[in-house]
């Protein structure tokens, strides 16, 4: 064990992890917004929206997140577009990611008992207040805790888009595995990185769902 | 005289700085059926508990027969946990009947009643089957051998409950609230079983708000309260004559609420 | 979509498809063995043995699938581990999914309702019975959902196999797409191929759960 390839690389590991906190960040924000409408879609009541809410929901979490990239990457190359590696690595995380917070938020609404709805609507809400007052704000408060579970995947995930050739984190320790000839250092490094941003997320995770059970 | 079959004396229980049990003094006698009444909280299941060691106990003594249950003592008079295989051996001669049931869900009413038959008795899968198919049509239960716990109701699954503990052969049994998680119109169908499990000479300790069950059934009936046992007699004079201000306004308050 | 060049690779593809499904089972294999330990060990007394359980779960979790193979495949040689990329890359599923795993038994185990080991203590059960009658059973039904969805979830990370060479489906394909120049069509086959496989898993994995949780559907 060299311990000058950890102090060496600190730096670019450091930067790289910025790199992929920043995607991720993108990725968890796109695909709320993609989340919530798939979700919006899919308790529409419509038939037409949520068949099509539930099929984004399957080919998105069914197709693995490495062939979403790729294929996003391969066809932005098809149609010549020029700058295919950031938009392939932030597009896939957020198509995938959108998916799972669907899930996440349809979750969050359905645990919101029954009986709250019934007993705004017997106190004579109408269906925006019911929703804007009662329903949501329980919703989003009950989601705070997977999506927080989320933002880690998505980090994890992140690793993946090193391979259209981001300088992110697992990029970066790729390279500093084949420049100083130890990958054991190097990927240790990487993993320490990943690591230290996770336990922190979910420390706040679980400090977000005390302050949840303890309502108010 | 004979040995009592329970015997309880000082019998104390903390859980933290929250003492439970004080200086619990109690004797069932082979053959008596003894209720348990009083308050909510008032550390009627702590009590029965400490019986089979469910809870351990950490003052006094709790003796079956003669022997105690859960510590040893050594040559100094000190206590120590009893054996494990040797506190199960005495387990296996208590049964006890819990206010949930506790059936275990993925076993048919036949197999929660064989189990026990099985790894602890030892017998054989078609003795212990047989046996089983006997106890349950004991409890009347005998065309539900095959449904899982969740399909019978509750009076149904606490009658299953009852011809488990009863199939190890038990010299005692506990019940802790049997009924109190039943819907009225069930709960005779249990006390039917208990009554004519007391005709038989089962020795029994009760814990019970159905004080109609008591008044009948009971040779005797303890009263507890914040631990103590205020009042201990036949179900006579503990119903009609008692002279602890406790007991009548307990008594008092369950008359309010179930009269009509 | 050139179907003449799928046809040509036909063979290659099928055996990377018997790769994929190869690492797929004995790695969750692994990691279901190793989870169940783990569960089980961190029931222990020893404060000393669970601290230690507890970050392996949490290195294993905190970190990308991807780290942990260049780790095992590039950095094992380091520490004397050398590894085929296939032995990696199924060793490594298995650690990965173990921490999955063991979590998904633990909180299995805590679901057993306390009343149900104390009505096998109060008929003098023994420890080892009333694990493996009372507190197994009910665990695995508790635990038979989320286990069938880490299963599916690793059946797609198989695909990050490919990264270090590992000859699965996706690594065929890709080694196709190289000599055929038929990227796009290749991925697109790969996405549609696996959403496809993945639909399927869940509806067989819904299936076993029905069948494992039967029992626990209440009186209609
Ligand atoms: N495992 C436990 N830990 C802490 N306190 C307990 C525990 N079990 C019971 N208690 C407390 O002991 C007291 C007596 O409980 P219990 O014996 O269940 O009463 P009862 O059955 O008469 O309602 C209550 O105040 C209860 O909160
Ligand atoms: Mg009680």
């Amino acid at each position: 064990m060299r311990f000058s390839v950890f102090s060496h690389s600190f730096g670019y590991l450091a930067h790289a992890a910025g790199v992929t906190l920043a995607l991720s960040l993108a990725g968890i924000a796109l695909g709320f917004v993609i989340g919530m409408a798939v979700c919006v879609a899919r308790l529409s009541g419509k038939p037409w929206p949520e068949r099509l809410g539930a099929a984004y929901v399957s080919v998105f979490r069914g197709v693995p997140l490495l062939v979403l990239l790729l294929f996003i990457y391969y066809f932005l190359a098809t149609v010549g577009l020029d700058v295919p590696a950031l938009v392939a690595a932030i597009g896939g995380l957020s198509l995938s990611s959108g998916a799972y917070q669907a899930e996440i938020l349809r979750g969050a609404l359905n645990a919101v008992p029954r009986g709250q709805g019934e007993a705004a609507v017997a106190l004579g809400y109408g269906a925006v207040d019911r929703w804007r007052r009662i329903l949501l704000p329980q919703a989003v408060r009950i989601s705070v805790p997977p999506l927080i579970n989320e933002f880690i995947l998505l980090i994890k995930a992140s690793s993946l888009v090193s391979v259209v050739g981001i300088a992110e984190l697992t990029r970066v320790s790729m390279n500093i595995a084949s420049m100083t000839y130890r990958p054991l250092e190097a990927y240790l490094a990487g993993g320490f990185f990943y690591l230290v941003i996770n336990l922190t997320l979910a420390g706040l995770g679980s400090l977000a769902e005390r302050r949840l059970a303890r309502g108010a | 005289m004979t040995v009592p079959m329970i015997a309880m004396r000082a019998v104390g229980k903390s859980f933290g700085a929250h003492q439970v049990l004080r200086g619990v003094d109690l004797d069932v006698a082979p053959s008596e059926v003894v209720c348990l009444i009083g308050p909510s909280g008032s550390g009627k299941s702590t009590l029965l508990r400490c019986v089979n060691f469910l809870e351990p106990y950490d003052e006094g003594e709790v003796r079956i027969a003669g022997e105690l249950i859960g510590y040893d003592l050594d040559s100094e008079g000190e206590r120590r946990p009893m054996a494990p295989s040797r506190l199960r051996a005495m387990r296996r001669e208590i049964g006890m009947v819990f206010q949930h049931f506790n059936l275990w869900p993925h076993m048919t009413a036949l197999e929660n009643v064989s189990e026990p038959l099985r790894r602890v008795r030892g017998l054989p899968k078609g003795e212990a089957t047989d046996r089983a198919a006997a106890m349950l049509r004991r409890v009347g239960l005998a065309d539900k051998a095959g449904a899982h716990p969740l399909r019978l109701s509750g009076g149904q699954q606490q009658r299953v409950a009852i011809a488990r503990a009863l199939a190890m052969q038990p010299r005692l049994m506990l019940f802790d609230e049997p009924t109190s998680a039943l819907d009225p119109e069930l709960v005779g169908e249990v006390l039917e079983v208990m009554r004519a499990l007391a005709a038989e000479g089962m020795t029994m300790l009760i814990v019970t708000h159905e004080m109609g069950f008591a008044a009948h059934v009971a040779s005797r009936i303890a009263f507890i309260d914040g631990g103590r046992i205020l009042e201990s007699g036949p179900p006579r004079r503990v119903f009609h004559e008692s002279a602890e201000p406790r007991v009548r306004q307990f008594l008092q308050t369950y008359h309010d609420r179930n009269a009509f | 979509m050139d179907w003449d060049v799928l046809i040509r690779y036909a063979p290659s593809l099928g055996r990377g498809f018997l790769v994929t499904i190869a690492c797929w089972a004995s790695g969750c294999a692994l990691g279901l063995a190793l989870g169940f330990a783990v569960a089980l060990a961190a029931g222990a007394r020893s404060l000393a043995l669970r601290a230690v359980l507890r970050v392996y779960v949490e290195i294993l979790r905190g970190t990308p699938f991807l780290m942990q193979l260049f780790i095992l495949y590039a950095g094992g040689p380091a520490v004397g581990l050398r590894l085929s990329a296939t032995e990696a890359g199924i060793l490594g599923l298995g650690l990965y999914s173990s921490a999955y795993f063991s979590e998904i038994f633990r909180a299995g185990f805590a679901a057993v309702p306390r009343g149900q080991v104390e009505a096998a203590m109060s008929v003098g059960m023994a420890p080892w019975d009333i694990l493996a009658r009372v507190r197994l059973p009910n665990a695995l039904v508790a635990a038979t959902p989320p286990i069938v969805n880490t299963l599916i979830v690793m059946s797609k990370e198989t695909v990050v196999l490919s990264i270090i060479t590992v000859p699965e489906l996706m690594y065929q394909m890709q080694t196709m797409a190289a000599e055929t120049f038929t990227a796009f069509d290749a991925i697109f086959a790969m996405a549609v191929f696996y959403w496809c496989l993945v639909e399927v898993v869940s509806r067989l994995g819904r299936r076993v759960e029905q069948r494992a949780t039967a029992f626990l559907a209440s009186r209609a």
